[in-house]
């Protein structure tokens, strides 16, 4: 058994017995297959793909630094909160995630489809954990969203038409969302009026 | 002492919205420092505009913009809004708010001239402060630094006659002779800019505020240290915010709609004098 190296010194390629020190050594181009005792063999199977190179896990799997967040920094909170109500009655409408991020985008925060619809399924996982969750649509008449849904729905009288029927609560959801936005985004200005003989 | 010359200097700029001499109040004022460097003393002399706003009790709003150092609602985090400036957006507030208050000072951070400006441009600012009765009155700090001198020139020669300016010397921190000499003297005399002096404080003085703030877990102003300060430090500081609220005094129009009717008194101070022993 040879492996063909190149010198870093000659930069030419030479031929090196592979001795068992060689294996070992932690630059060796065999050495991850050979980390046996590094990797965690779960079944008999599992234990037949390693001895056979058909291990699942690459091999070149480090623990990787995850980086901290720097000290006093606020909690991540999604800028799609504000249009939960907005998604989830367009997703009733049979609107796609593509549709439904083109007009958040619209309204001022872009966003991409796949940013939409994970941050959906997140929500919903959620509230199926708190065990609070219907599947959409099957919310029952008296819970929040559904009930203002089905108010706005029977004061529209005569439009049965869904797309059109809807418009109305998006607009204001849209309006909703940009003025919370903007005021969790700019706060507002303070004005000092100093009071006689002030010492600041 | 003050090198301010009111008497000299002509009432009327150069620019629009200048105050009119039928005794009508001028327009309300945004007054910042946009140049490059740090450390020359920006919020210093926004402390010392607001202890003199509180002085004569003029309502004024302030905006704390620099988001890294935050100095300004350090000191006075109950007056203070913070308002990082990062990108063009950030100018967005400022601009909604304008007119509202005859006085809006705004402390902006180092190293964001060229962004400052391309946002004045962007929002075409100096066409709304006209339309809102707004001036804007730029703190251009006369250092000698390359970076300090070459912000100013982009300050000036962007905004031109649409911004009234004020010279600070500020000896303290910077040297101001080859400004002085160069050719952004004579750009801000064609503007009738006015120079104001920060006075020195001694280093024992700052050290014993410092001691004081640190025992007190917050950044005390100057005011709020002098109950705290040896006797000596007190007066120091005393001298230090008469001296400067006299030159805010003599080049208010600069820097408020109207006139201020509550006056600092200005003792005369003591003039040191060079003798030649041979003339005696």
């Amino acid at each position: 058994m040879h492996e063909r190296r190149v010198s870093q010194i000659a930069r030419k390629p030479f031929r090196i017995a592979l001795t068992p020190g060689f294996i070992s050594a932690p630059d060796s181009s065999v050495f991850p297959k050979l980390r046996l005792k590094a990797r965690k063999v779960a079944s008999v199977n599992g234990c037949y793909r390693l001895l056979t190179f058909q291990s699942t896990i690459p091999l070149t799997t480090r623990k990787r630094h995850k980086t901290q967040p720097p000290p006093g920094a606020k909690p991540f909170s999604s800028a799609l909160w504000p249009y939960l109500t907005l998604i989830t009655q367009r997703r009733l409408t049979r609107a796609t995630w593509g549709e439904i991020a083109e007009e958040i985008s619209a309204a001022g925060t872009p966003v991409t489809r796949q940013g939409v619809h994970v941050f959906f399924k997140r929500c919903k996982q959620r509230e199926k954990r708190r065990g609070s969750s219907y599947a959409l649509g099957t919310e029952p008449a008296n819970a929040g969203f559904a009930a203002r849904l089905g108010t706005e729905a029977s004061q529209e009288e005569g439009s049965s038409d869904l797309s059109v029927q809807p418009m109305t609560a998006i607009d204001e959801m849209i309006a909703h969302a940009r003025e919370t936005t903007r005021i969790a985004k700019y706060p507002k200005i303070k004005t000092h009026k100093p009071k006689p003989d002030a010492q600041l | 002492m003050s090198t301010t010359s009111t008497s000299s200097r002509p009432r009327i700029r150069k620019g629009a919205g200048n105050p009119d001499d039928d005794g009508k109040p001028g327009p309300n004022r945004i007054i910042c420092s946009l140049q490059s460097t740090g450390r020359i003393g920006k919020s210093t002399v926004a402390q010392a505009l607001i202890s003199w706003f509180g002085f004569a009790g003029v309502e004024f709003a302030a905006i704390d913009a620099d988001g890294e150092h935050q100095t300004l609602s350090r000191w006075y985090p109950e007056i203070v809004t913070k308002l990082p400036f990062r990108q063009t957006d950030d100018l967005l507030p400022i601009l909604n708010q304008t007119g509202s208050m005859s006085a809006m000072l705004i402390d902006y951070p180092a190293q964001s001239t060229q962004s400052l400006l391309s946002a004045f441009a962007h929002f075409q600012a100096f066409d709304f402060f006209e339309s809102k009765n707004t001036r804007l009155t730029s703190l251009i700090f006369a250092s000698d630094e390359r970076p300090a001198m070459a912000s100013a020139a982009e300050i000036i020669s962007t905004f031109g006659p649409r911004s009234d300016y004020i010279i600070v010397k500020n000896p303290a921190r910077f040297q101001s002779e080859i400004f002085m000499h160069s050719q952004l003297s004579n750009m801000l005399a064609e503007y009738s800019a006015p120079t104001i002096k920060i006075g020195r404080i001694t280093r024992t003085t700052l050290d014993h505020l410092d001691a004081e703030s640190a025992k007190a877990k917050k950044a005390l102003t100057f005011r709020e240290a002098e109950k705290l300060l040896p006797a000596g430090s007190v007066i120091e500081l005393q001298s230090w915010r008469n001296r400067l609220f006299a030159q805010f005094e003599d080049i208010c129009d600069l820097l408020l709609p109207a006139e201020v009717s509550k006056r600092v008194e200005r003792p005369e101070s003591l003039t040191t004098v060079k003798v030649d022993p041979y003339s005696l």
